[in-house]
């Protein structure tokens, strides 16, 4: 058996978790032993499995995995196609995850459980779908102590959410900075004073802060601290009060820079469909893989043309309420497999932590079957100031040995262009499909097939990487 | 109710800081928050049973 340690696992004491192909290995402790008993026997997972809360899990026998004798149990689920942090969702996601997050520690308040951290990294998507995969964060309610991860859960969720609704959606980004979550007294400092008329606000981030600070010398306020106690039914209260304080943060207002963008484009409708044709043929052609990646996916349309075609497809895009839209959108449509994310190609999410090992950068998790980058390179060119070489070895980056990169190229004299280019003095000359090609042949990248698309001035493209 | 909440809100913001941040430990805080929260949220079930909200 060939297994890979998970280079994140390393702060719980309860277990480590491995990759192994197409699964994720969990190993329980000794010190861990009990609880899992407990939790097992209890009916805690059964019931969360049958809700869909958690990943369903199977119980092997320890062997092959490690050989430390620490070791009791091996817990095996499924390895989702690709994992997502918190800083790349949506407010709707962040939320979903929040409530998921509160719904499992309510049920576990009920089997005599409680879950020791309430880390927002706990929580990933499978598709659009919140799942909970760390299972070792369940342990046995001791003592009457108020809940552990109270505060952890205000700084991952709370104070993201509500600095988006407050003060925009951009602000979902702050959280790669802190891995923690946000310090609640930075969080307060940056809220509107309105937001204190929140009373949900008011009490769990506003208040809470203002007690971090007050009581945070342990020297001083350990013995009081200590004896604070709250039964099951006092931490429920707790629990429903912080559920109304997340599902009372209002979604971000206004519009966003994407969140219209296909009802402000060039395209007349026949020239749309022969666009979908022409990438419906490809996904077909090239697909029945594991992942695709949507770079400047908008509101997913080109996503979910491709996703039959694909386990997974990887919906990304800069703008954080064009995501929003997609991810609610997503909720109504049955489609499964398509995960949006927020992600600015000109600064992808880059590896965070301890060792910079904790957290896999964007380029290092995601790699794919099929790119899509329609209409979005003279974004990337004329916006980002990125050349198209650069762009090659990009793209050529994301894609597995083998894969297809499907790329629209939209002319200078293009009318969307040109809207780009209206106040500014720029140089387009070198702005042409083939310098564009050659940057990508230079990247590695094999030109395989190329369409013009009818009624417009633009092509789509086929590279292929290593199919020499 | 908004009465309630404008003293705790006052009561807060009167609350003077001490600032050995090298040595806080905001578990602290966030314990002793609970067991306000809970009551909080208590009376505030309360109420709402009260007056058949809920």
């Amino acid at each position: 058996m060939i297994v890979k340690k998970n280079p994140s696992s390393f702060r719980d004491p309860s277990g480590s978790v491995f990759e192994d192909g197409d699964f994720i290995i969990r190993t329980v402790n000794n010190a861990y032993a009990r609880d899992w008993s407990h939790i097992r026997d209890s009916g805690l997972l059964e019931k969360a499995g049958d809700r869909g809360m958690l990943l369903p899990i199977e119980e092997l026998a320890p062997a092959g995995v490690v050989d430390d004798g620490n070791v009791r149990i091996m817990l095996r689920s499924r390895r989702l196609p690709f994992v997502s942090y918190p800083y790349e969702w949506s407010f709707s996601q962040l939320r979903d995850a929040a409530l998921l997050t509160l719904d499992l520690h309510m049920l576990a308040l009920g089997h005599g459980c409680v879950l020791k951290d309430a880390s927002a990294y706990n929580i990933v998507f499978d598709g659009a779908k919140p799942v909970f995969i760390d299972t070792l964060s369940f342990e046995i309610r001791k003592d009457e102590r108020p809940w552990e991860a109270y505060g952890q859960f205000c700084r991952h969720f709370l104070a993201p959410l509500a600095l988006e609704s407050y003060i925009g959606p951009d602000c979902g980004r702050f959280s790669r900075q802190w891995i923690d979550g946000i310090p609640l007294d930075l969080a307060c400092a940056m809220l509107p004073k309105r937001a204190l008329l929140q009373p949900a606000l008011l009490t769990h981030l506003f208040a809470h802060s203002k007690m971090q600070s007050r009581y945070g010398d342990g020297m001083r306020h350990s013995d009081r601290v200590k004896k604070a106690r709250l039964n099951a039914r006092k931490m429920l209260y707790v629990a429903e009060s912080l559920q109304s304080a997340v599902s009372g943060i209002r979604a971000p207002a206004g519009a966003t820079e994407w969140v219209d963008y296909y009802s402000d484009t060039n395209y007349s409708a026949e020239s749309m469909r022969a666009k979908e044709n022409i990438v419906t043929a490809a996904a077909k052609k090239y697909g029945n893989k594991n992942l695709a990646l949507d770079l400047g996916a908008n509101d997913g349309h080109f996503s979910r043309i491709i996703s039959p075609y694909f386990r997974t497809v990887i919906a990304a895009d800069i703008d954080p309420g064009a995501v929003d839209a997609h991810y609610l959108q997503l909720g109504h449509s049955g489609v499964t497999n398509i995960l949006p994310l927020v992600q600015d190609l000109t600064s992808p999410s880059p590896a965070l932590g301890w060792n910079l090992g904790e957290r896999a950068s964007f380029l290092q998790r995601a790699r794919a079957d099929m790119l899509l980058a329609l209409a979005l390179c003279h974004h990337l060119y004329f916006t980002g100031g990125i050349p198209f070489a650069e762009m090659g070895i990009f793209f050529a980056g994301l894609l597995l040995p083998g894969g297809v990169l499907c790329v629209e190229f939209v002319p200078a004299d293009d009318s969307q262009v040109q809207r780009l280019l209206a106040a500014r003095s720029m140089e387009t000359g070198p702005y042409n499909i083939e310098n564009f090609c050659n940057a990508l042949n230079g990247a590695g990248l094999k030109e395989l097939d190329r369409r013009d698309i009818p009624g417009t001035k633009r092509t789509c493209l086929l590279f292929g990487k290593n199919w020499d | 109710m908004k009465f309630f909440i404008l003293l705790f809100f006052l009561f807060f913001l009167a609350m003077p800081d001490i600032a050995n941040a090298g040595y806080l430990d905001p578990g602290a805080g966030s314990s002793l928050m609970q067991v306000i929260a809970a009551f909080l949220a208590g009376v505030s079930r309360f109420f709402r049973k009260l007056f058949g909200r809920q």
